[in-house]
C-alpha cells in the first residue's frame, strides 16, 4: 500500500514539476499538509483528485493562462487514471 | 485564494524597515540644510530659502532610490527565508545580501558627502577634510560594489549548484569579453584624462580621488573592473540557471526577476562610472551628462521595482494555501 502511495506521491510532484519547477516539491507538501494533514508518502487517488482541484486553482491564480491549468490538469487526471 | 493574512503586529514589523530608511533620509536632508553653502549661493545668486527649497526637492530622488531598493532586497531575503533549507535558498540570500550592499553604499555615500561639507565649512582646514572624505567616499563605494556583485555572482553559482551544474564559461566567451575591454578602456580613459583626478585646480570642484595615480588605479579601478567582471559573470550564470531549471511557471516568474537584475546590474555599473566623472564632464561642458544621469536613475528605480515584483511573485507560490 505504501509502495502505490509514495507512486502517487511521486507522480503528483513530477506533474507539478512541469509548471512549478524547484518549487514544486514544496508546494505539494505545503497542500498535502494544509489539505489532507498527513504524511505526503501516504497520500491515495482520492487525495490526488483533491490536490488536482486546489492546483488548477492555485496555477490559474499565478498565470492567466487557461492552457498552462487545462495541461496541469489533465497530467493530475492522468495519475489518477493509472 | 488564501495566502496566509499577515497579522497587524507583521504588518507593523514589514512596515519598520521602511520606516528606518525614511529617518536615515531625513536626517540626511537636516545635515544638508545645516551646511550655508556660501559659494553656492554667491554662484547662483539664491537665497537661503531658495537654495534650501532646491536642496529639499533634489533630496526627493534619493528617497525614492532607497525605499525601492529596500523593496527588492527585502522581497529577496523574504523569498529566500520562505524557502530555506531547500537547495536553491542560498542561491536567492547571496543576491539579497548583494542588493543590501548596493543599498548600504547608496545610504553611506550620500551620508559621508552631507558630512564632508557640514565638516569643511567648519574647518580651518576645508581641504583636508574633503580629500579624507572623498576618498573615504571612493573607498566605501568600491567595497560595497565589489561585496554586491560578489554576493550576486556567488548566488548564481550557488542556483547552478542547486540543479547540480557548474558556472563554466560559455564558448562564445569574446561576446563578454569584447564589450567589457571596451568597457574598461573607456573607464581607465576617464580616469586619467581627467585633471581634476588628484587636486582640483577649480574653486569649486572637488578632485575625483585625491590619490596619487598608482593608487587610483590599484585601490579604485582595478578593484571596479573585478567586480563588474564578477557581475558580467552573475548574469551568465543566472541566465543558464533559467535555461536548465524546470517549471514553466517558474521560469517565466524567474525570467521576470532575471530582466530587473540585468536592468539593475547594468545600469549600477553605468551610474557607478558616470558618477565618478560628474563634475569634471559638467566642467568640460557635458552638462547632458547630469540629465542621463537623473534618467538612469529613473530607470533604476523602475528596475528596483520590478526586481521587488517577480521576487514577491515568486514567493506567491511558496505561501499559496487554497
Amino acid at each position: 500500500v505504501n509502495a502505490v502511495a509514495t507512486n502517487y506521491y511521486q507522480s503528483v510532484i513530477g506533474a507539478t514539476e512541469v509548471f512549478l519547477g524547484p518549487a514544486a516539491k514544496r508546494f505539494v507538501d505545503r497542500q498535502i499538509d494544509f489539505h489532507l494533514s498527513k504524511d505526503p508518502e501516504t497520500i491515495n487517488r482520492q487525495d490526488v483528485i483533491r490536490l488536482r482541484d486546489s492546483l488548477g486553482v492555485a496555477l490559474g491564480l499565478l498565470v492567466d493562462d487557461k492552457r498552462i491549468v487545462d495541461d496541469a490538469v489533465h497530467r493530475f487526471d492522468d495519475i489518477i487514471k493509472k | 485564494m488564501a495566502t496566509t493574512k499577515p497579522p497587524a503586529e507583521h504588518k507593523l514589523v514589514t512596515a519598520l524597515p521602511y520606516v528606518g530608511v525614511f529617518i536615515l533620509w531625513l536626517s540626511s536632508l537636516i545635515l544638508s540644510l545645516q551646511q550655508t553653502n556660501e559659494a553656492a549661493l554667491k554662484q547662483y545668486d539664491l537665497t537661503e530659502s531658495s537654495l534650501h527649497t532646491i536642496q529639499i526637492i533634489l533630496s526627493f530622488p534619493a528617497l525614492f532610490i532607497w525605499v525601492t531598493l529596500l523593496y527588492a532586497f527585502l522581497s529577496f531575503y523574504r523569498y529566500a527565508r520562505q524557502i530555506a533549507g531547500s537547495p536553491d535558498s542560498p542561491g536567492f540570500k547571496y543576491i539579497a545580501w548583494g542588493l543590501g550592499a548596493l543599498l548600504s553604499s547608496f545610504i553611506l555615500t550620500n551620508f559621508l558627502r552631507q558630512i564632508r561639507g557640514l565638516l569643511a565649512e567648519n574647518s580651518a582646514n576645508p581641504d583636508s577634510i574633503d580629500n579624507t572624505f572623498i576618498i573615504l567616499t571612493n573607498y566605501v563605494s568600491v567595497v560595497a560594489a565589489f561585496l554586491a556583485y560578489l554576493w550576486i555572482y556567488k548566488g548564481s553559482r550557488s542556483l547552478l549548484a542547486s540543479i547540480k551544474v557548474n558556472l563554466t564559461l560559455p564558448k562564445n566567451m569574446f561576446r563578454f569579453v569584447i564589450p567589457f575591454a571596451v568597457l574598461a578602456a573607456v573607464y581607465l580613459t576617464f580616469i586619467f584624462i581627467n585633471p581634476e583626478r588628484r587636486i582640483s585646480t577649480h574653486e569649486n570642484i572637488n578632485p575625483t580621488y585625491a590619490l596619487p595615480d598608482l593608487l587610483i588605479l590599484i585601490t579604485v579601478a582595478i578593484p571596479y573592473l573585478v567586480a563588474w567582471w564578477f557581475a558580467i559573470l552573475a548574469l551568465i550564470g543566472l541566465y543558464r540557471y533559467k535555461k536548465l531549471s524546470t517549471g514553466i511557471i517558474y521560469k517565466s516568474l524567474f525570467d521576470r526577476l532575471l530582466k530587473g537584475l540585468t536592468a539593475l546590474i547594468s545600469l549600477t555599473i553605468f551610474l557607478q562610472l558616470l558618477t565618478q566623472f560628474t563634475a569634471f564632464l559638467a566642467q568640460s561642458g557635458l552638462n547632458s551628462i547630469l540629465g542621463i544621469i537623473t534618467v538612469l536613475y529613473i530607470v533604476l528605480v523602475g528596475a528596483f521595482i520590478a526586481v521587488g515584483r517577480a521576487a514577491q511573485q515568486l514567493n506567491k507560490i511558496e505561501t499559496f494555501k487554497l
